[in-house]
């Protein structure tokens, strides 16, 4: 039995485009003012480059979630692994200082703390939270977004397809999530947030090369009530990169799928196939790609992130058990969840123009193995390693042909240079497929010296000499 | 043997390969073995500034440059090469050993430098090219343009002499631009990387510096090599080099242009007699704001002698008479129009203009204002001019290429008072600044920004002035 599709067709899509009111004054529409109380336009500095971020001034919008608590969302633009300084805007133009609180290691969102007693002065406005769950594919809604000029611009948009998959596009580390298409949205601005017809917060607008892209709110929910209570967040793994593909794509692909469900399947439907596996995770060695996920912890799994994810958060620091089908049979085994906090860069070595650090989750994600080397976030113009072909993006994995796993190690060959010398760097470049790449370089202690810099547990970023840095990588290591 | 007699055998032994050179091209075989000769003095260098300078950006490079003195391991490229900033560069020769490389000497106005190695580093025997008369060379000469042309290491580049007397190239306005020199052009279709190579004629010596080129056409454009000869001559003897300046900037006119200006037909026909070469004269093309030039001489004037002797197209003896004068005031004759005028201006040393320390700090960078854009822009050489604005500034909205006047209220002259402002002031002060912001048609404006010393603390990178090397100093 086939039944419709949910994705809006592409004709009706331009039909709809057409009746789109390009942008809004705030003022213009009664009630929409109140909701701009809530935005902030939230500038940050980042002075070194962590996990590939960028380095530079960036400008993105924020919206105030919790007035008592001075929590602010944001999406990944404006928060991440480097050091960043943020200052806010609000609709005012009151400038705040914000504090980073935590971000999400596979979504493309963070919160900040802004002091609750300037958000009541200036009279901020919080936004309510909507369902993304009951949005349905042709709903308008509004975009709202901060510019650079401390500026609240709005425009009228039309979720299209509600199934749109961020491993296809979007790359890095954002994985095992549906993103919304939306069309119609001011196209010269960045990311924001997405509104529904009532006011409410219902995902934010993730700027994905020409388009426009959500991440629906309730991806958000979870961590935003841990957030609210003070407490901390846990974000677990399996080690799996999953997609969404319709049944009859999975019958394309030889999966017995009147193995999938007792009752009848329709072509639209969708379920959770394994995409890739991350590397080091114990995943990679039992899952293929194609493997249909059935079920976790006893739970059914459909075509639902949300239900992996949240099994998965659940059972954090232990063991969830996974149902899965390949082919035409059934199997099932159980996998250790990790701390996805484990991958998040808590310390640096800048060192001849380049930014080393441990491998992040974006670098397991694009196939380096963990500990197989360090990543190179990185390079600065005019430095030895800008001369000599190490880019931003490779993996050093040897330096004069003794292996680096760790910042320590890197310390070990690196730090107590006092002179220049010839290094040779052996590196892996994962966005050409593993490629190696070696260059040899002269070391620059003079304009480039070594330079150590660790976050504490508060978040906070502190110079180290390479001395106290080994001695405080010892202290760890007992 | 009288007088006459060898006079006659100089002469001949001069012009002789000149009349060569227009009988008939030289083969490729001989062109072969002159270029095998030669090769082995040729370096393809490559470096990195890592600080930032006046329009510049941090940046690596790859450039040309040739062996001029095998025993003081001295190797001759261009201004832009060796640089007036930081620079840590290492030579490559064509049997590919290499040598770290030290800036030695970068000249003030004309487009060449020199670097120095330690010949005993390395490992085989030194070949150095010898330095021609390009005051002989002629337009239809033959040449061959060696460099490292686009990064391929060794280029060898056939061309012709196009002209011998064309102003320096134009590389854009606040900028480094060549001044007060003839350059010469040639058919050689050079492209980056070839900066700093050498042009040689079929004897092997090095008639020109490779300096700059038109893309998409067939026109390089080249330093004579009789400007670096006397700075090089000075740096064997181990003496110092001094450069004079009375604060103008020169151009050749032609007489038409001349006559343009108001000059009247009978003194035109006057100079026109000095000499059956001489197609124009000498034109004050800009002057320096800040020095008396400014309030006194106009662009468009024509200079006609300096201290006596006749200025015409012999911008070679003008320099001279300058670079002796410093300190001293020195007799001009001008014409403006149908007039002619004298006045005395006073020779200021070059070496007060150059820049002597950067300061980074909060991933900005800031020096005293470069002469070219006191030159193009029309400002005071007073203030600190701001290279680079990330992090501190930027964010505030204040771009780079602004000139400081003012900071925390204080006025700012010189880069030593703003090392002692930045000095006082302390992480996170938040802190008003007076600019001039060269951007926006030299407008005054006032900005504030936090300072910032954790992430990038105060560097101060000094450049002692009886050499060109910069050392550095961590506050």
């Amino acid at each position: 039995m086939v039944c419709p599709t949910p994705v809006i067709p592409k004709v009706v899509l331009t039909a709809m485009l057409l009746v789109v009111v390009p942008a809004v004054s705030p003022a213009a529409t009664p009630g929409l003012s109140d909701m701009s109380r809530a935005v902030l336009s939230i500038q940050t500095t980042v002075p070194f480059s962590l996990a590939g971020e960028p380095v530079g001034i960036h400008y993105g919008t924020g919206v105030v979630l919790d007035q008592r608590h001075g929590i602010v969302l944001v999406d990944r633009s404006a928060i991440g692994h480097s050091p960043r300084t943020a200052v806010g805007y609000l609709f005012n133009r009151r400038r705040v200082d914000l504090v980073p609180v935590w971000f999400d290691p596979t979504h493309n969102f963070g919160f900040y703390r802004v002091d609750p007693d300037l958000l009541a002065e200036n009279s901020v406005g919080r936004l309510k939270i909507g369902d993304s769950d009951i949005v349905t594919s042709g709903q308008g809604g509004i975009t709202v977004q901060a510019t650079p000029d401390h500026r609240i611009e709005m425009s009228q948009v039309v979720i299209g397809d509600l199934f749109h998959d961020p491993v296809a596009q979007t790359g890095g580390d954002e994985m095992n999530v549906y993103y919304w298409e939306i069309a119609g949205g001011n196209q010269t601005s960045g990311n924001g947030i997405l509104v529904d017809s009532r006011h409410r917060l219902i995902g934010l607008v993730i700027r994905e090369g020409r388009s426009d892209l959500v991440l629906p709110i309730n991806t958000v929910r979870y961590a935003f009530a841990k957030i609210q209570n003070n407490e901390a967040v846990p974000r677990g793994s399996i080690g799996l990169v999953l997609q969404s593909l319709f049944i009859d794509a999975l019958q394309d692909r030889g999966v017995a799928v009147e193995q999938l469900s007792d009752k009848d399947v329709r072509p639209s439907d969708r379920r959770l196939v394994v995409a890739r596996t991350l590397s080091g995770f114990a995943a990679a060695e039992i899952f293929q790609p194609g493997d249909v996920l059935l079920r976790i912890d006893g739970r059914p799994v459909a075509d639902r992130f949300g239900v992996v994810e949240g099994v998965i958060d659940e059972k954090f620091g232990g063991h969830v058990a996974i149902e899965f089908l390949r082919s035409d049979q059934k199997h099932s085994v159980e996998l250790p969840v990790t701390d996805l906090k484990t991958f998040q860069v808590g310390r640096f070595l800048a060192c001849d123009g380049g930014v080393f650090h441990e491998l992040h989750l974006g670098a397991i994600f694009e196939g380096a193995a963990p500990g197989s080397g360090l990543y190179i976030s990185w390079v600065r113009f005019g430095s030895p390693l800008d001369s000599y072909s190490i880019r931003a993006g490779h993996i050093l994995t040897k330096v004069n042909d003794i292996p680096v796993t760790s910042i320590a190690d890197l310390i070990r060959v690196l730090g107590d240079q006092h002179q220049p010398r010839d290094l040779k760097f052996s590196t892996v470049d994962m966005r050409q497929s593993g490629e190696r790449v070696v260059g040899t370089l002269r070391s620059d202690p003079i304009y480039f010296p070594c330079r150590y810099f660790e976050r504490d547990d508060a978040g906070q970023w502190s110079e180290w000499s390479t001395v106290e840095a080994m001695q405080l990588d010892q202290l760890r290591v007992e | 043997m009288s007088s006459r007699l060898l006079i006659g055998l100089v002469a001949v032994t001069m012009v002789s390969p000149l009349l060569v050179n227009q009988l008939y091209a030289y083969s490729s075989d001989q062109w072969n073995k002159t270029v095998q000769r030669v090769k082995p003095a040729i370096v393809s260098i490559r470096g990195y500034r890592p600080v930032w300078s006046r329009r510049e950006k941090a940046s690596s490079y790859e450039a040309t440059g040739f062996l001029v003195d095998s025993r003081r391991g001295i190797i001759l490229s261009n201004r832009h090469v060796v640089g007036a900033s930081p620079n840590v560069a290492r030579a490559v020769f064509t049997n590919r050993d290499e040598v770290e490389l030290r800036q030695l000497y970068v000249d003030p106005t004309h487009d060449f430098g020199f670097f120095q190695f330690d010949p005993s580093s390395v490992r085989f025997s030194l070949v150095e090219v010898p330095l021609g008369d390009s005051d002989l060379l002629m337009p239809g000469e033959e040449i061959r343009v060696l460099g490292n042309n686009a990064g391929l290491d060794l280029s060898i580049l056939a061309g012709t002499v196009s002209r011998t007397k064309r102003n320096p190239p134009f590389y854009g306005l606040a900028t480094y631009n060549d001044q007060n020199i003839f350059y010469i052009q040639t058919s050689a279709d050079t492209s980056g990387g070839s900066s700093g190579g050498p042009v040689i004629n079929i004897r092997g010596e090095v008639v020109a510096l490779n300096a700059g080129g038109i893309s998409g056409a067939s026109a390089a454009f080249e330093l004579p090599i009789n400007a670096p000869k006397r700075a090089l001559r000075l740096l064997q003897n181990g003496l110092p080099i001094h450069r004079g300046t009375m604060g103008i900037r020169l151009f050749y006119a032609s007489f038409r242009m001349l006559e343009m200006l108001g000059v009247p037909q009978s003194s035109l026909k006057k100079v026109r007699e000095d000499g059956p070469t001489l197609d124009g004269m000498i034109v004050v093309d800009d002057t320096l704001p800040g020095l008396e030039a400014h309030d006194l001489i106009e662009p468009g004037d024509v200079l006609v002698d300096v201290e006596g002797t006749p200025i015409r197209d012999n911008y070679e003896e003008l320099e001279e008479i300058l670079d002796r004068s410093i300190g001293k005031s020195v007799a001009i004759r001008l014409w403006r129009g149908g007039r002619s005028f004298s006045l005395s201006l006073a020779v200021h040393d070059l070496a007060d203009f150059e820049i002597e320390e950067i300061v980074t700090v909060g991933a900005a960078t800031f020096h005293k204002v470069p002469i070219e854009l006191v030159y193009d822009n029309n400002v005071p050489i007073q203030g600190v001019y701001c290279a680079q604005a990330f992090l501190m500034m930027l964010r505030e909205g204040i771009n780079p290429n602004i000139i400081i006047t003012k900071l925390a209220g204080e006025p700012i002259e010189t880069v030593s008072e703003f090392v002692a402002m930045m000095r006082r002031l302390s992480n996170g002060q938040t802190v008003r600044l007076d600019y001039l912001d060269l951007n926006e048609r030299n407008q005054l404006k006032i900005g504030s920004f936090q300072i910032e010393k954790n992430w990038f603390p105060l560097v101060r990178h000094l450049k002692k002035r009886e050499s060109a090397r910069w050392s550095v100093l961590l506050q």
